[in-house]
């Protein structure tokens, strides 16, 4: 009996999985479907159709900061863009929602994507090729630096428009901590020395055993790049003549750079905690309530939003400065700053409204929509009329900020001055460069980051920890050598 | 047999309708995204559609990982030490529990080690992050212990205590909750056998030996069963508490699949190894009930 069910059982688990297979099979590709292919040949210089209807979007950070907000921003969508826009906004782990809604066949026209998400989704055939609606676009092609699309171009496509501008991590350092050491920060020397030099004034200089003059984040290789740049290695993964990945801070190159780490560390002028510390701490430490650390990498907005916070907590630029440099210099004189990666709208394969879609892109290419996404929504962030803005007090705490802190309209002109500092920051753009996008971020942040550590920790030679890095890059599909 | 049971739910049938709701309920959102997670565990996945199938290739990618490999090892070592390091930890504050005679005392005691497992593990993993880290309170009484010229010690990033903290605030967190299911049974053990232990003069470590031990020990074989079935599934503590100094020698298989099924879209590979810790649940938990005899405390 029991036999007879059990055998019974197994065929109808062959059958189900039979048939599950066969239904895999025929399933259409809504790629297919929605005839991308035939659209990227046909669709040079043809103007984009007009567009109507409703546009449904699912959204990360770009919107309203809570469901209020969330209403009044998809009106003033809808009016900027004279369509139906319906968002969506998850309020947490928004990469496993957006799987779990597309896996589920709810259809959307745009869906907000980071680099990594952008180049998995590539390789799922989950995105709508818009490359020609994009030529087709004057106002997607006059009003975005075309710089910017060669950074998302894949293969020669394009499959996404932009949410925001990414600017840049800069060198961050406490101007007050510096002038009390006697130090002018625009005279520090640009090389490895030079800031050493810097960190045991610092040091030296503060009476907190806690205080250590330099952070960074080990845990998560948070920005490495401006004092890589002392070998004129780039961040993150980059090919090779032969068309090979390879990873530059891996490489033989980078052994004087992981040493001076080390250096900094065993002397005692490195946070310690910056092999565990998220990005998030590493900021409360540098905060004026803290001032815990001196010199970080952040990014270009957190040079501001340090300065704003002390002024808004009543503290005045004698007692608390932010300041920024471009870090170390390159061994061709010049410098190497990271830029964020993307922040972009895909168009799903299976979007219903991809005309729709590209307005909305379009929108947020321009000056109105760039102070949508910034400022925010008029009469409730801010009121007034040209030249006389005022935040309110609900406009204010969201700090310019409803997306995209900066706009991607090349001649986007900010309805109000950035914070101080920010201005400054901005100014080191010209060095700073987008990384390779690559589907194994996380793999690649977490090799680095640990092999990195044993290096400083000097658990492992930096020779060893170089070849161990390369080695399992490598192993765990990250690089080709 | 056959006529037997149908006129048993004939006979009662009232009561298998009323089974129907829970029965479409386990049906519907348990067994049918099982069967269906196994299907993908066939394919191919795009997330839009298009599947294929790929017969065994994505197990047989799994099998030969080195990492899946890893994360296996891992999860065994940290589950299964977070397992046993919580059910003694549990077992004595039970029995310490019954042993406190103040009221106030057994209390405020169990309260406070009950405490931890209300608190998601966003909350005890920061709070373990931070009393671990280089200002921490761990590194300040080394310090106090220690000369002026005491270096911080980051437990956080030292594999060598990676695995043994990870054990350790498992088991912190839950062994309240273990000490309160061993409670409820001693709870129920007749005082008179305690009084007629001490009048033949036991002392009490004789009675925790004789009496309350075996009284509970049917508990104890419930708890280790169900506890069991778990020490592969942990995923919150892992995900909050690691980072990539020591993500080699905690890195389990639930976090993995995240990484992969979830980050990196692999829905194939990502349901192919969620099946394998499925059968290695269902593999290991049929063993240890063997072993205890476990379907002998309802026979």
């Amino acid at each position: 009996m029991k036999k007879r069910n059990l055998a019974v059982g197994a065929c109808l688990m062959a059958m189900s999985l039979a048939l599950g297979a066969c239904g895999g099979k025929d399933s259409p590709d809504p790629a297919a479907e929605s005839g991308t292919a035939a659209e990227s040949k046909e669709g040079d210089k043809t103007e984009t159709p007009k567009a109507e209807g409703t546009v449904k979007i699912l959204a990360s950070v770009t919107g309203g900061k809570d469901e209020e907000e969330m209403k009044l921003f998809q009106e003033a969508l809808s009016k900027g863009t004279g369509l139906d826009i319906v968002m969506e906004k998850p309020a947490s782990d928004y990469t496993q929602v957006m799987m779990q809604k597309l896996s589920g066949g709810e259809k959307y026209d745009l869906i907000y994507l980071n680099a990594s998400d952008y180049d998995n989704l590539i390789a799922q055939d989950a995105l709508l090729d818009i490359t020609d609606r994009i030529k087709a676009s004057k106002i997607l092609t006059d009003n975005i630096d075309p710089k910017e699309w060669e950074d998302i171009t894949i293969d020669g496509k394009i499959y996404a428009g932009f949410n925001k501008k990414e600017v840049h991590r800069v060198v961050a350092l406490n101007n007050t901590m510096l002038k009390a050491a006697g130090i002018d920060y625009k005279s520090i020397e640009p090389t490895m020395d030079g800031y050493y030099d810097v960190f045991r004034k610092l040091k030296e200089n503060s009476s907190d055993s806690d205080f250590y003059p330099f952070n960074t984040i080990l845990s998560e290789t948070w920005d490495l790049q401006p004092w890589m740049a002392a070998e004129g290695l780039k961040n993150g993964v980059v090919l090779d003549d032969a068309g090979k990945k390879y990873a530059p801070y891996a490489e033989e190159e980078a052994g004087p750079v992981w040493e001076w780490f080390k250096k900094l560390y065993d002397d005692g002028l490195m946070d310690p905690a910056a092999f565990v510390d998220k990005t998030k701490d590493m900021r409360n430490k540098m905060g004026a309530s803290s001032k815990k650390n001196a010199v970080t990498a952040d990014w270009v907005a957190w040079v501001g939003l340090h300065n704003a916070n002390a002024a808004a907590g009543g503290i005045s630029t004698d007692e608390y400065e932010i300041v920024s440099l471009p870090g170390l210099k390159t061994p061709e004189g010049s410098y190497m700053l990271a830029k964020g990666a993307a922040s972009l709208f895909g168009v799903p394969a299976n979007a219903e409204n991809p005309d729709g879609a590209i307005k909305v892109l379009e929108y947020f290419a321009s000056q109105e929509g760039g102070n949508l996404l910034s400022t925010g929504i008029e009469g409730h962030d801010y009121t007034g009329s040209e030249g006389n803005y005022e935040y309110t007090e609900i406009g204010a705490s969201h700090a310019g900020d409803h997306g995209a802190p900066f706009p991607i309209y090349k001649d986007y002109q900010p309805l109000f001055p950035h914070a101080a500092g920010v201005d400054e920051a901005l100014s080191y753009g010209d060095y700073a460069a987008i990384d390779m996008i690559i589907p194994n971020e996380g793999d690649y942040k977490e090799i680095i980051g640990k092999w990195g550590i044993k290096m400083i920790k000097g658990e492992v030679s930096t020779e060893d920890g170089l070849s161990g890095m390369r080695q399992e890059l490598v192993d765990r599909k990250v690089t080709d050598r | 047999m056959k006529g037997q049971l149908k006129r048993k739910i004939i006979r009662y049938k009232g009561i298998y309708i009323l089974l129907i709701p829970v029965l479409v309920y386990f049906l519907v959102f348990s067994y049918y995204p099982l069967v269906l997670g196994i299907f993908k565990s066939f394919q191919k996945v795009k997330l839009l559609g298009g599947s294929q199938f790929v017969g065994f290739s994505n197990y047989k990618e799994i099998l030969l990982d080195a990492q899946y490999q890893q994360a296996f090892w891992n999860s065994l070592i940290v589950g299964g030490g977070t397992f046993i390091l919580q059910f003694f930890w549990g077992i004595l504050i039970a029995v310490l529990l019954n042993e406190t005679r103040n009221k106030v005392s057994r209390s405020l005691f169990q309260t406070v080690t009950y405490i931890p497992n209300l608190l998601s593990w966003s909350v005890v993993g920061g709070l373990w992050i931070t009393i671990l880290s280089p200002n921490g309170m761990v590194n300040g009484i080394l310090k106090l212990l220690n000369n002026s010229n005491f270096s911080p010690i980051v437990f956080m990033s030292e594999e060598v205590y990676a695995r043994t903290i990870m054990i350790f605030t498992g088991a912190w967190k839950g062994a309240g909750y273990f000490a309160a299911l061993f409670m409820a049974a001693i709870v129920g053990i007749d005082t008179s056998l305690y009084e007629s232990a001490r009048i033949d003069g036991a002392s009490r470590i004789k009675q925790i030996r004789y009496i309350t031990l075996p009284v509970i020990t049917p508990t104890m074989k419930v708890v280790t069963v169900l506890s069991v079935m778990g020490i592969l599934r942990n995923f919150d503590q892992i995900f909050i508490m690691s980072n990539a100094a020591i993500s080699d020698k905690i890195k389990n298989l639930l976090v993995l699949i995240y990484e992969q099924g979830i980050i990196q879209f692999n829905v194939g590979t990502a349901t192919a190894a969620a099946t394998i810790v499925l059968l290695a649940t269902f593999i290991i938990s049929t063993v240890v009930k063997k072993i205890l005899k476990y379907d002998e405390i309802y026979s």
